[in-house]
């Protein structure tokens, strides 16, 4: 057959000079490869694999385990003298410990009244939250939060514990707007910070700061001990020049426990920023009245104006006028109302009422008592 | 020296030759494809990872006698009085229990809280509940939940670790192991890990749950309960909470729920944290359609509309359960 007689022999016999060439550079390439490898792997810099303490909280799933603190705890506790515990640095490779992230360390090394703390330090933050308090974490990272450190304390000659809380809500309006969401209608107010204790609960809020402390029964050597531990914790915050009367909202007809704080978006409009607001009664209407204060009136001058643009752009804005030296308008936004004012720098006034009339009174009447 | 001879020129390839050389490559072509296709399956292409399915509970409900109840209420100051009061209306632990039952008590021990913050089941409900279980004969009593922050703390610090410690109950803490896929093909929760290992030769289950407020889902009852048994980054369900608590009764069906109303968390929810936030209640609703002991709790412990509890519609549409539960046959009880 043609077709095994006329094929070419198996072997090549002459081989061309570019082919024997680019085989060499294929050949060296690969030996620069091996020795590449050989050379840095003799010279691998360990460090390279080591883990970053920082990636660690971030990414780890769990907290350290307080339980193989607390067996080996409780009876020391109960031996220990009634002098304070010294204070324990944070260890260098304890992820959750304080690394000098937004609050000094010794904030949490109390030791009022011989209480002495439990275990570690803890930190979580914005990635971490819910793994210590679930489903609340989303309330408070609406208010700002950045980082929760906790820690327990425990009475020597045993008896309750006491777990500590010190969030950082980012701003000091997001702390007072966190502990105001949460307030005990009830509470009694501390005559040695700004907050209230409610049973033996204390809550204290100082700057960005929103501390709670919370034993675990409700006795007499509980509530003396959390308020011990609480005037040491205030004195450890930062100063606190917040104003005493809390969110700027009128008060009367004020209904408890509505006001919120919103650090961004509120309204669902991105340069309503800084904003609190609480619901009112007037008649049978419950009415939500907001405020914001930005820091001149040309910044509120122009929230205003944007506020506005919104309101013709989403809805129909059906009057516009001037009221105690104040810009006013009223808009229908998908059948609800928006009253909203611009006076000085500040930007107020009632959203999504269902009744136009008793939201332009209290609008009215907020800007003619002012 | 010999003289190599002279290389033969290559002749010009025949029209025979080239049809041959064509049909012959054509010929191995097909025959590698054929043995290729012949070899394939779709389903099982790379032996080793095929996708697998996971774990399906079975089911831990119990027969029972026609037209026995499904729901009973209970009221009365004494939580011990109060649960077996509940749980005789209902037709006895008897009903629920057999002698040499293995029995998994799922509380919610999700936080490292006090038992007096009403954040996790109080241990005085555990107690009562073991104590019932325990005296129908049961061989052995597990107590299991996932907190995620310090398991073992969790259980010490909220009080319910004493309670086992005192009746012999066993309780089981997670860790990497002990978790399984389990595959539940809800609308949201399909194929999610799970806390295998508190199910192993269990033979009946049953939910203890207190009633709380619940800022992400509106109140957290029996069905929410269920939650503490994922595994994984479960806080990214958070963002559908409503369809995951929903899936919950396709997942599991229990041998019987327990809804603590004694101290309701009122606002502050899921920690709460103050004395107002609880409000006493002295009430404890039982029953085997947890969809309907959630509804009756939301309306008699929390005082809320149904209508704001998504989870509830959700799963009565799926025929997961009654959210009307006043149509079916519920008792009442007072100690």
């Amino acid at each position: 057959m043609g077709f095994w007689k006329n094929r070419r022999p198996p072997v090549r016999r002459r081989v061309p000079l570019a082919e024997r060439v680019a085989s060499v550079v294929v050949l060296m390439l690969l030996a620069g490869v091996a020795l590449a490898i050989a050379v840095l792997g003799a010279r691998g810099d360990a460090g390279r694999f080591t883990v970053d303490p920082a990636l660690m909280a971030a990414a780890t799933s769990s907290a350290p385990d307080l339980s193989m603190h607390l067996p080996q705890w409780l009876p020391a506790v109960a031996a220990a003298p009634t002098a304070p515990a010294p204070a324990e640095p944070p260890a260098a490779d304890d992820p959750y410990a304080d690394h000098e992230t937004a609050a000094p360390a010794d904030q949490l090394d109390l030791a009022a009244g011989g209480l002495a703390p439990i275990g570690p330090r803890e930190h979580y933050d914005a990635d971490t939250l819910y793994e210590k308090i679930n489903g609340q974490a989303g309330t408070y990272m609406a208010q700002g939060f950045e980082s929760l450190r906790c820690r327990s304390y425990g009475v020597p000659g045993g008896g309750p514990l006491l777990e500590v809380f010190l969030y950082d809500m980012g701003t000091p309006q997001g702390a007072q707007g966190m502990m105001a969401l949460e307030r005990d209608p009830a509470g009694e107010p501390l005559d040695f910070a700004r907050g209230y204790r409610s049973g033996g609960a204390h809550f204290i809020v100082a700057d960005r700061y929103y501390a709670q402390l919370l034993p675990t029964e409700d006795s007499e050597q509980a509530r003396t001990a959390a308020d011990l531990l609480a005037r040491e914790l205030a004195g450890r915050l930062p100063a606190d020049d917040q104003a005493e009367a809390g969110p700027p909202l009128p008060t009367a007809g004020q209904l408890p426990n509505t006001i919120q704080y919103f650090p961004t978006d509120a309204h669902g409009l991105d340069f309503m920023k800084d904003v609190h607001e609480a619901d009112y009664l007037r008649g049978k209407a419950t009415l939500r009245f907001f405020m914001m204060k930005p820091a001149d009136e040309a910044a509120a001058r122009d929230a205003y104006d944007r506020y506005l643009e919104f309101c013709r752009q989403f809805g129909t804005v059906a009057a516009e006028r001037k009221l105690a030296g104040a810009r006013l308008f009223e808009a229908d936004n998908f059948g609800f109302w928006k009253i909203v004012y611009q006076r000085g720098a500040e930007v107020g006034g009632v959203n999504d009422a269902e009744d136009r009339a008793a939201a332009v009174a209290m609008v009215e009447e907020y800007l003619g008592g002012q | 020296m010999k003289k190599q001879p002279a290389p033969t020129p290559h002749p010009e390839l025949t029209r025979r030759e080239f049809i041959t050389r064509v049909g012959g490559a054509a010929a191995v072509l097909a025959a590698a494809g054929g043995i290729g296709a012949t070899l394939w399956r779709r389903e099982h292409h790379v032996p080793g990872f095929e996708e697998r399915p996971g774990l399906v509970l079975p089911s831990y409900a119990v027969e029972r006698p026609t037209g026995a109840p499904t729901l009973a209420i209970a009221h009365g100051a004494d939580t011990a009085k109060v649960v077996a009061a509940a749980i005789g209306e209902l037709g006895g632990i008897e009903q629920f229990i057999r002698p040499g039952d293995v029995v998994l008590l799922k509380p919610n021990s999700g936080f490292d809280r006090p038992a007096i913050s009403g954040a996790t089941t109080h241990p005085e409900m555990l107690r009562a509940v073991a104590q019932l279980v325990l005296a129908a004969g049961a061989a052995r009593v597990i107590v299991a939940d996932n907190p995620i922050n310090s398991p073992a703390g969790a259980f010490i610090k909220n009080g319910l670790r004493a309670v086992a410690d005192e009746l012999g109950l066993r309780i089981i803490l997670p860790d990497p192991n002990a978790f399984v896929p389990i595959q539940v093909n809800g609308r949201t929760l399909r194929q999610w890990p799970f806390f295998e290992r508190a199910f192993r030769r269990v033979d009946k289950v049953i939910g203890l749950a207190p009633c709380k407020d619940h800022n992400a889902c509106e109140a957290s009852m029996t069905m929410k309960n269920w939650y503490g048994l994922l595994g994984g980054r479960r806080d990214q369900f958070h963002q559908s909470i409503h369809e995951v608590i929903a899936d919950f009764a396709l997942m599991i069906k229990p041998t019987l729920v327990i809804l603590d109303g004694m101290r309701v968390m009122v606002r502050n929810g899921p920690t709460g944290g103050r004395p107002s936030d609880l409000k006493p209640m002295n009430m404890v609703i039982a029953g085997t359609d947890m969809v309907a002991v959630d509804a009756c709790g939301t309306a008699r412990m929390l005082g809320r509309d149904l209508a704001r509890i998504d989870y509830l519609a959700l799963a009565s549409e799926r025929g997961l359960g009654n959210m009307d539960w006043k149509s079916g046959n519920w008792r009442e009880a007072q100690t």
